[in-house]
């Protein structure tokens, strides 16, 4: 056993440092611990068949997409677009700011491009097995006639959760993006377009980035089993498809050399880097701002600082340059919150049975954000982790380092897969962790005595495994120069020696998507591409809007009416009153019956059923017919107002809710 | 045979804004004029109230006909009842279908669908996308018709108001005399007046006609109920903000168009008949 693997037999360390703190995330926990979260762990039925078909599946060797289908084609594979329904407001305005990348996706899928909108959006609460069966989809492979393999959903992770993310990956090849306001969403459509469109291209240059602090057993272990031979193996590798590898290790891997990989002039087309990612307490003022940015090696380690980190430490989104040249570059963070964060602890939720809150919402990593969205042209896709990343994604307990996920992930993207089919690796590893640790659970239920170590590690890699996702299109690939172009640092159509760039977009209009924390800079640049306000106003034409405010103006009045008349009704209610008069001349019969006409009868009848009765007489005898014809009145007067309390509350009733769905 | 005997049964709403400019209330009341000159006397002041509607049945002077009159507009009316169940029937199961799995969205074809709900997805479906995109190989004679509803949906939002908030005048004319005259207020206390000395029979045809007019009004505000939960079903097949809103008027047209339908099929059956 190697001295690793006999130390995660001690503790199980995962990559966070606290930046409040100084210290880590979470205390390194003894596999008992883990255990017992383990065996508190549940499966949805439906999601754990999906996961062994998925598992058996990939054993024979078939991965995502059903048979036939080249996952390198999207004409083949098709394409589409996840929104949420919550987003349905929005929705023009979030789909004009991607429409240079919708258009694109629509004419590379042809028929097989889907927009999930409307009766077919995303459903609060909905599973993954739900989205699908309405789709038409059950479990299996991807079939692209019937739901298209490369899937991007477009919203934050509160209104379309993580775990969907998690569960559709399992079987699609899925991304995400989420941006604060409409220019970024223009800005990484206009990206990914620019470099599938344009003939520019990146040298094959990719970098490995590790940082290895200190006394700090989790990136020591990252940085000597995982990044050091991975990048040795990938150089060999790709050696003959003419990919420079570099590496950045330990003493090299410092804040000033990441900014220059991310934007300056050593911007590869491929970044591989492993850190601790930066998370913060719930509320704390840096948490939505700076958690999943990258701890570099400027950190001392957590025996020589025990205070709260620096920012000189660490490589956030605020450190990302107006200035940096970042159009096609594809990232992967192995780092805890590299790519994003849930609102609940996950393991807090596995071991105490109740949702501790880790953050006030989940969001995407700014860090990540910011890279794909950059005004100068952003990173087509970064791949990273949700929640805290762990050891176990490269080790295992006596079979030491494992890097083939890693490898044949890299391996498949530098040879010209969509990231979205390059990943299916770590959806396979997900799919038989989670197939051998719910078997593992099964027969513990069933008497078994669980081994504390192997179910730790199972639970542990199996939710580490879960949590990598794409945040960007999932069909993006390398835009890197075809093999047997000489790798000097140009473009390879262009005499430019800089990376390209993409046109400043801007929107004259106030809308965002959600109000951005600060405003974004002025952009005075009227060369750029513009968004009329018009576009933006949910895509209603004038006559609709129109009738719409007419609608709503008559629908408010009626309503206010409505529930005076409902109020005055209950007020009336005391006593139901009915007056029965004769005239000889009906024409003279005023408004005001009582001064214009004889009253013969009267009744008045009181809620408490007390009844006063005045009855006509004729020739000092009862008017029978009279009368009759008095009560018949009386009798139409209470069935009437039955009638009408009835339909006036079940009309109030019926708006209400159906205002409540508008 | 006298002019009298021969004259049909004629109902209208009068002092009201119809709900259907250039048709009927519930397929019944036609738009009246105001009072006549010589009625001045319902109104305060001696002048006449145009805003208070007036249920106004002028009867041929022929009982019988009168009564045969009177039971057609009762078999009319629940005919505009049994609409409603219908309408809200049919567009459950048409927003059922339309999200279920196998169909997806206003846009696909609307294949084996009664002209109705032929029409209602179409209306959706301009509404949902804002333009006068073609559908279903209809162009742009569906905007005519969107404006045309949004109208009618007013007017009757305007009657429902009416009916709501103020006195409703029912009145009986025997060959154009008034012989009776009911005001109803909307918590349902009843003033009636009637010609001193009349007949019995004439007495119950107001009672009739009072009936009529009364459950006119309560289908009218049920209407309303009924339309407002078809749009906020409806909202289901639209992602177009204040979907509900503006499902209203199509919602409002839909059910108008089942009653039509109603009616048809029962002036079929009764051709049928006649012919038999």
């Amino acid at each position: 056993m190697t001295d690793e693997a006999s130390l995660l037999k001690q503790t199980l360390t995962f990559n966070g440092i606290n930046g409040a703190t100084g210290g880590y995330l979470l205390d390194p926990l003894t596999p008992k611990e883990i255990a017992m979260i383990a065996r508190g762990e549940s499966f949805e039925k439906e999601h754990l068949r999906e996961l062994r078909h998925r598992y058996l599946r990939a054993a024979q060797t078939h991965l995502g997409v059903k048979e036939g289908v080249d996952p390198k084609k999207i004409q083949e594979t098709g394409w589409g677009v996840i929104f949420a329904f919550d987003d349905r407001e929005r929705l023009p305005a979030l789909k004009e700011a991607l429409s240079e990348l919708l258009n694109l996706r629509q004419e590379q899928a042809g028929d097989l491009y889907k927009e999930y909108i409307g009766v077919d959006a995303y459903r609060p609460e909905e599973t993954k097995t739900a989205f699908l069966a309405r789709h038409g989809m059950g479990p299996g492979p991807a079939d692209p006639d019937k739901v298209p393999y490369y899937l991007m959903i477009v919203g934050d992770p509160e209104t379309i959760p993580y775990r969907f993310q998690y569960q559709l990956d399992v079987q699609y090849a899925v991304g995400r993006i989420y941006f604060d306001s409409l220019e970024e969403y223009a800005q990484y459509a206009r990206s990914v377009v620019e470099m599938e469109r344009s003939q520019k291209r990146l040298p094959r240059q990719a970098v490995f980035f590790a940082v290895q602090n200190s006394d700090d057993p989790a990136t020591q272990m990252s940085a000597k089993h995982l990044v050091q031979p991975l990048a040795l193996e990938i150089a060999e590798d790709q050696k003959q498809n003419q990919w420079q590898v570099n590496s950045f290790l330990a003493e090299q891997a410092t804040k000033a050399t990441l900014g220059d990989l991310l934007g300056g002039e050593q911007t590869p087309a491929l970044l591989f880097t492993a850190s601790h990612g930066m998370g913060f307490p719930n509320g704390n003022e840096l948490q939505l701002r700076h958690q999943g940015a990258l701890l570099c090696q400027d950190w001392p380690g957590p025996v020589a600082w025990r205070q709260s980190i620096s920012e000189d430490h660490y490589f956030s989104a605020d450190d990302l340059s107006t200035d940096a040249r970042l159009l096609g570059l594809i990232a992967f963070h192995f780092a805890c919150y590299g790519a994003g964060t849930p609102r609940l602890d996950d393991f807090a939720h596995q071991a105490f049975r109740e949702p501790v809150a880790i953050a006030p919402h989940a969001f995407i990593a700014p860090l990540t954000q910011k890279l794909l969205s950059h005004p100068k042209g952003g990173a087509l896709a970064a791949i990273g982790h949700v929640e805290r990343a762990w050891g176990y994604s490269f080790m295992w307990e006596k079979a030491g380092a494992q890097r083939e996920v890693f490898r044949s992930s890299l391996k498949r993207l530098m040879e010209g897969h969509p990231v979205g089919s390059a990943v299916e690796y770590f959806n396979e590893r997900y799919a038989e962790l989670s197939t051998v640790l719910s078997s593992e659970l099964e027969e513990i239920e069933f008497g078994k005595t669980p081994d504390e170590l192997a179910l730790a590690g199972m639970w542990t890699s199996n939710n580490d495994a879960r949590s990598y996702v794409i945040v960007g299109d999932p069909a993006v690939r390398l835009p890197v120069s075809d093999e047997g172009h000489k790798n000097d640092g140009q473009q390879t159509d262009s005499a430019e020696t800089e990376r390209p760039t993409i046109s400043t977009i801007v929107i004259h209009s106030e809308a965002t998507v959600e109000a951005p924390l600060q405003p974004p800079p002025a952009q005075p640049d009227t060369s750029g591409e513009v968004i009329s306000p018009a576009a933006l106003d949910y895509g209603l034409t004038d006559s609709l809007r129109q009738a719409r405010d007419r609608l709503t103006q008559s629908v408010s009045q009626f309503a206010d009416k409505l529930g005076k008349t409902l109020e005055k009704a209950v007020d009336d209610a005391a006593t139901l009153e009915v007056y029965t008069y004769v005239s000889d001349d009906m024409s003279q019969v005023s408004r005001d019956f009582a001064s214009s006409a004889q009253l013969r009868a009267f009744t008045r009848i009181r809620v408490d059923g007390d009844t006063e009765v005045c009855i006509p007489e004729r020739s000092r005898e009862i008017d029978q017919q009279l009368w009759a014809i008095h009560l018949d009145m009386v009798q139409q007067a209470q069935t009437n107002r039955a009638e009408m309390i009835k339909a006036a509350a079940s009309a109030a009733t019926r708006l209400l809710e159906a205002l409540k769905i508008v | 045979m006298t002019e009298e005997r021969t004259a049909r049964a004629i109902f209208e709403l009068a002092g009201s804004a119809p709900a259907q400019p250039g048709s009927e209330v519930l397929g019944l009341w036609s738009a009246g004029k105001a009072s006549p000159p010589g009625q001045t006397s319902f109104a305060a002041g001696g002048s006449a109230e145009p805003e208070i509607p007036v249920w106004r049945v002028n009867l041929p002077s022929d009982a019988e006909q009168a009564a045969q009159d009177l039971t057609l507009a009762e078999n009319s009316l629940a005919r505009a009842e049994k609409a409603l169940d219908v309408a809200e029937g049919r567009i459950s199961a048409l927003v059922e279908k339309r999200t279920s799995p196998a169909v997806f969205g206003i846009p696909s074809q609307p294949e084996g669908l009664a002209p109705p709900e032929q029409e209602l997805l179409a209306m959706l479906n301009q509404a949902q996308y804002g333009s006068l995109a073609p559908s279903f190989g209809l162009t742009d004679q569906f905007q005519e018709g969107w404006e045309q509803a949004v109208n009618q949906f007013q007017g009757f939002v305007d009657l429902v108001i009416q009916t709501l908030t103020h006195y409703a005048w029912v009145e009986t004319r025997i060959a154009g005399r008034l012989s009776v005259r009911t005001a109803v207020s909307w918590n349902g206390d009843f003033e009636t007046a009637w010609q001193d000395l009349i007949e019995s029979e004439q007495m119950h045809l107001h009672t009739r006609t009072l009936k009529i007019a009364l459950a006119s009004r309560a289908i009218t505000v049920r209407s309303f109920a009924v339309v407002a939960a078809a749009a906020g079903k409806l909202t289901a097949l639209m992602s177009t903000p204040g979907g509900a809103i503006l499902a209203l008027p199509a919602a409002w047209k839909y059910i108008n168009e089942i009653r039509a339908e109603l009616e048809k099929y029962q002036q079929l059956t009764q051709e049928d008949r006649d012919g038999q």
